[in-house]
């Protein structure tokens, strides 16, 4: 049995974050994480620090992003100057564009609906016009459907892989222990400690974190948390690498700091399915090019599907469990974009019992059904 | 690099350009084995560093021949016969999309 | 062209050319694409279209090829060459680009006959303009009559090794030297296999002759090597070795290297076919029957893409694969499929005993599995080095799918067909994993790059 202060299941973005914020206090940490790749959010997802649009109808995750945003750029240093490895972030702002008055529109009454949400009445995302768009990005001329985009300075790109990496090597750099190949099978609380089994052996910690994706709901529901989790399916396609054209993402198309472009554009509440769908792809390449005709040259690659770990209204779930007390779980799907809070906020209230007042809205109690007397 | 191994064999003579060059090759030739045996030691250069490549295995499983034939860029040059007209230029590191 | 097809084959080899043949034979509607403008696949290459200059260099085993592409030409099938098959999956689909039009039609059986490619042999400066694989400068013979102008260097093991260097010799291409990484050890290890080899005899005279060749051309021929490294700045100029503990470099402006063939399992791997590991020779292959079918319900394997046996054992199994999907669209009786299916099944049998041999004596080399030096470049396409995996195996990445995460490996054109395999040798070698528990890369559509353009306007067959 091995010992430790802490105990991080699940080493996407969201645990390793988690595990990493935790070691840098000088707590010993050890990380769980199954062997196989195939299905981590973290390695199939676009890499966007995205903020607009995110939060109708629940102002505090409006907020939550904004903040994860506004702190993103001290963290990306912080992360080179520990590491030394550079995550590619840039923030040139994020356009949706419309394609055609309806849409236009749609997206008007999104940001106005945004803007009386919010606690002073101002959203930072503004509609251009297809001319100030066009502006934006100069080296490909938007398709004649595009009557123009909202835009928000606070959005921005980064590296994905390089990101879960980098919070990798810090996480080791901290003194934390990282296990490869246990997945988690069965968790006890006795005496104040969680026992957590794997078959590579069991380890016991004060505290558990667990952060495991899909999986989070089976393993939460060892310690009494409710943690409904459901995937839902995006495609993605990557293009060969191109000379420099887009330097701001542009609502699912982005061109990498390598030069290739990739493209998300889709969701689907398939179960668990990680196959493409030709028509499905068909469809996203068609929106494309509509987009920026000239793109119709992309050499893609490869095609694949990841899936997003949702709860039933999207917004993350942030729980201490009161049967198991030290026992938290967490779920969020902006995992790339909310990395910084991950990394500070999250660990002050695992280790210190800081909780940040939008987590009121965050906690799994939400999903309960009320018991009919 | 490569030599034809019967230069005067009974065959379709087919003009095609490389770099600017004319070249005089024979029908049936890949594109890549033609620019070959006119001398090229390689037909790319490499997206990351710039290094120069050269095909490896010569049946569309390496892509190291990725050369841009008739504008069309990163096209296996091993898998595709010479035509006459066709110009033929290396693949200088990340391709171009023609801005509109 | 309709798009509803009995039997659609991918790859025009002798498998696909011989499924095409008995299916058509049993009145099924068949299909046969293929990548290259000719058939024949890689041994059979430009056969059609051979020349008669070359007729004694090509040899009776090549020419053997010709009934079966005059069989093909007669037997009615729909032929659709220059076609690249970017998509496969469990219900049958099948993603077809030809002329720059991509389309995705549904087949009631598919027969994937991709052949064969030779394994990447990862050695310092392999990249190198000058490095090619041995096969390639014998499709360059085949396809466009070319040889390297010399002088050549040939590495490596295997029986290309030997038909390569003939190859060379008649047509008078100045060889270098023969640096051989198989040893007499490997022949003692492989004579246990040879009594239960029938016509072993005629593959070991085949071999001799082979050699005395070699032998009378004075190359020089070096046995047991290890340590190869391709020598020279911007192209290949030679190959350092060390031969029995002495150090050698021999000059040469084309470096050939071969440590063996292994099968094309894009389209297995893709369409999501079990697969199984193949020790002896170190590959996957696809999980099949003695009819070739795989684990999925309607999709068959046959010839080198399900494991290495050669072009009479592919053209035997293309025969049984046709009668199996005949079977299976009730075209024949699952008696008379057994009928017509004994004469083959007892050629698969006669020509796989000699392959325990074949493969005994010839192992990949330790180098080219696990490429020692850090320095050695793994994946081409991204220039990511021994190193740099290694690197991550030990940051926590046990799976290839998060080592391609972390380093990019894989990422670039060729889509992990290069450095597919080393990726799983180095990872299971550096965390003392099986390499049948570390997997491989998955596969993705679409095998071979289509444009924003073709995507946009795919047209599916429902």
């Amino acid at each position: 049995m091995k010992h430790s202060d802490v105990v991080v299941v699940g080493a996407g973005i969201v645990g390793a974050s988690i595990a990493c914020g935790i070691a840098r206090q000088g707590v010993r940490v050890v990380l769980l994480d199954k062997r196989k790749a195939e299905s981590r959010a973290s390695l199939g997802n676009f890499g966007l620090v995205w903020v607009q649009g995110k939060g109708q109808g629940a102002r505090r995750y409006a907020e939550w992003c904004h903040q994860a945003s506004r702190e993103f750029p001290e963290f990306v240093r912080q992360l080179l100057d520990e590491t030394g490895i550079d995550i590619q972030y840039r923030k040139p702002g994020g356009l949706v564009l419309s394609h055609g008055e309806e849409e236009y529109l749609k997206r008007v009454t999104v940001l106005e609906r945004l803007r009386s949400e919010s606690r002073d009445g101002t959203y930072d995302c503004e509609m251009l016009d297809r001319q100030a768009v066009q502006r934006l990005t100069p080296k490909l001329e938007l398709g004649a459907n595009i009557v123009g985009a909202s835009y928000s300075p606070h959005d921005g790109y980064l590296n994905p892989l390089a990101l879960l990496r980098a919070v990798h090597v810090s996480f080791r750099q901290q003194g934390g222990v990282y296990h490869a190949d246990s997945p988690v099978k069965r968790i006890c609380y006795e005496k104040d400690r969680f026992v957590i089994t794997t078959p590579q052996g069991q380890h016991s910690a004060e505290k558990l974190v667990i952060a495991a994706g899909l999986a989070t709901e089976s393993l939460a529901a060892m310690v009494g948390i409710n943690a409904p989790v459901i995937p839902e399916r995006g495609q993605l396609m990557v293009s060969a690498r191109v000379q420099p054209m887009l330097s701001i993402p542009v609502s699912g198309i982005q061109q990498t700091v390598e030069g290739s472009f990739i493209v998300g554009l889709s969701n689907e509440k398939i179960g668990i399915n990680t196959d493409t769908d030709s028509a499905i792809i068909k469809r996203m390449a068609s929106r494309v090019r509509n987009a920026f005709p000239a793109l119709g040259g992309l050499r893609i690659v490869r095609t694949w599907a990841s899936l997003r770990v949702l709860t039933p209204d999207g917004l993350p779930i942030y729980q201490q469990s009161e049967a198991c007390p030290g026992a938290f779980a967490v779920t969020s799907h902006s995992g790339v974009t909310l990395t910084p809070l991950h990394m500070n906020q999250v660990p002050e209230w695992i280790m210190k019992d800081i909780v940040p007042a939008e987590f009121d809205n965050f906690s799994s109690r939400r999903f309960h059904v009320e018991a009919v007397a | 690099m490569l030599k034809r191994l019967h230069e005067d064999r009974p065959a379709a003579t087919v003009t095609i350009e490389f770099e600017g060059e004319k070249l005089k090759v024979l029908a049936g030739e890949t594109v890549v084995a033609a620019v070959m045996a006119a001398g090229a030691a390689f037909v790319r250069t490499s997206a990351v560093s710039g290094a120069h490549r050269a095909p490896y295995c010569q049946m569309g499983v390496c892509f190291e021949c990725l050369m841009e034939i008739d504008g069309v860029p990163n096209r296996q040059a091993c898998m595709i016969p010479v035509r006459d007209g066709m110009v033929v230029k290396r693949q200088y590191g990340a391709m171009e999309l023609d801005y509109e | 062209m309709s798009d509803e097809y009995d039997l659609i084959i991918v790859g025009a080899g002798p498998a696909g050319l011989a499924a095409a043949v008995t299916a058509s034979r049993n009145a099924l509607k068949t299909l046969l694409v293929d990548e290259q403008a000719d058939p024949g696949g890689q041994i059979y290459r430009s056969i059609e279209r051979a020349l008669p200059e070359n007729r004694s260099a090509l040899g009776p085993d090549y020419f053997y090829g010709q009934k079966l592409l005059e069989d093909f030409r007669g037997s009615g099938a729909d032929y659709l060459p220059e076609t690249t098959v970017w998509n496969v999956d469990r219900e049958l689909n099948i993603g077809l680009l030809t002329n720059g039009q991509a389309k995705q039609i549904r087949g009631k059986h598919i027969l994937l006959s991709a052949g064969a490619m030779e394994r990447p042999v990862p050695i310092p400066g392999w990249t190198l303009p000058g490095v090619m694989g041995a096969a390639a400068a014998d499709i360059l013979f085949k396809s466009s009559d070319m040889l390297p102008a010399g002088p050549v260097v040939l590495a490596g093991s295997g029986p290309l090794l030997l038909l390569v260097a003939c190859r060379l010799i008649d047509n008078d291409v100045p060889l270098a030297a023969m640096v051989e990484t198989s040893s007499a050890r490997d022949y003692l290890r492989a004579i246990p296999y040879l009594p239960g080899a029938f016509r072993a005899y005629n593959y070991l005279l085949k071999g001799l002759s082979m050699r005395y060749k070699v032998l009378k051309a004075r190359i020089p021929v070096f046995q047991g090597c290890r340590d190869l490294v391709v020598t020279g700045d911007e192209e290949a100029d030679g190959l350092r070795f060390t031969c029995h503990g002495a150090d050698q470099h021999v000059r040469a402006s084309t470096v050939l290297l071969h440590e063996g063939v292994v099968p094309n399992l894009q389209f297995s791997r893709l369409a999501g076919c079990d697969h199984e590991w193949f020790a002896s020779q170190r590959y996957w292959r696809p999980v099949i029957d003695k009819w070739g079918r795989t684990s999925l319900e309607g999709i068959s394997v046959a010839g080198d893409a399900s494991g290495i046996r050669g072009a009479k054992t592919a053209e035997a199994a293309g025969h049984l694969a046709g009668l199996d999907a005949a079977c299976r669209m009730k075209h024949i009786s699952d008696a008379e499929r057994d009928r017509l299916a004994a004469p083959y099944l007892k050629a698969v049998t006669r020509e796989r005993s000699i392959r325990p041999f074949l493969d005994h004596l010839f192992p990949p080399a330790c180098q080219a599995l696990v490429p020692p030096d850090d320095q050695t470049i793994v994946c081409r396409c991204e220039e990511l080095t021994a190193g740099q995996i290694r690197e991550a195996v030990a940051l926590g990445a046990l799976d290839p799918g998060q080592v391609k995460g972390y380093t990019r490996c894989g990422m670039g054109p060729c889509q992990g067909r290069m450095c597919g395999l080393t990726l799983s040798e180095i990872i299971a070698s550096s965390a003392s994993l099986p390499i049948e528990s570390v997997g491989q890369l998955r596969v993705r559509a679409p095998l071979k790059p289509l444009t924003i353009n073709q995507l946009a306007d795919l047209e599916i067959f429902e």
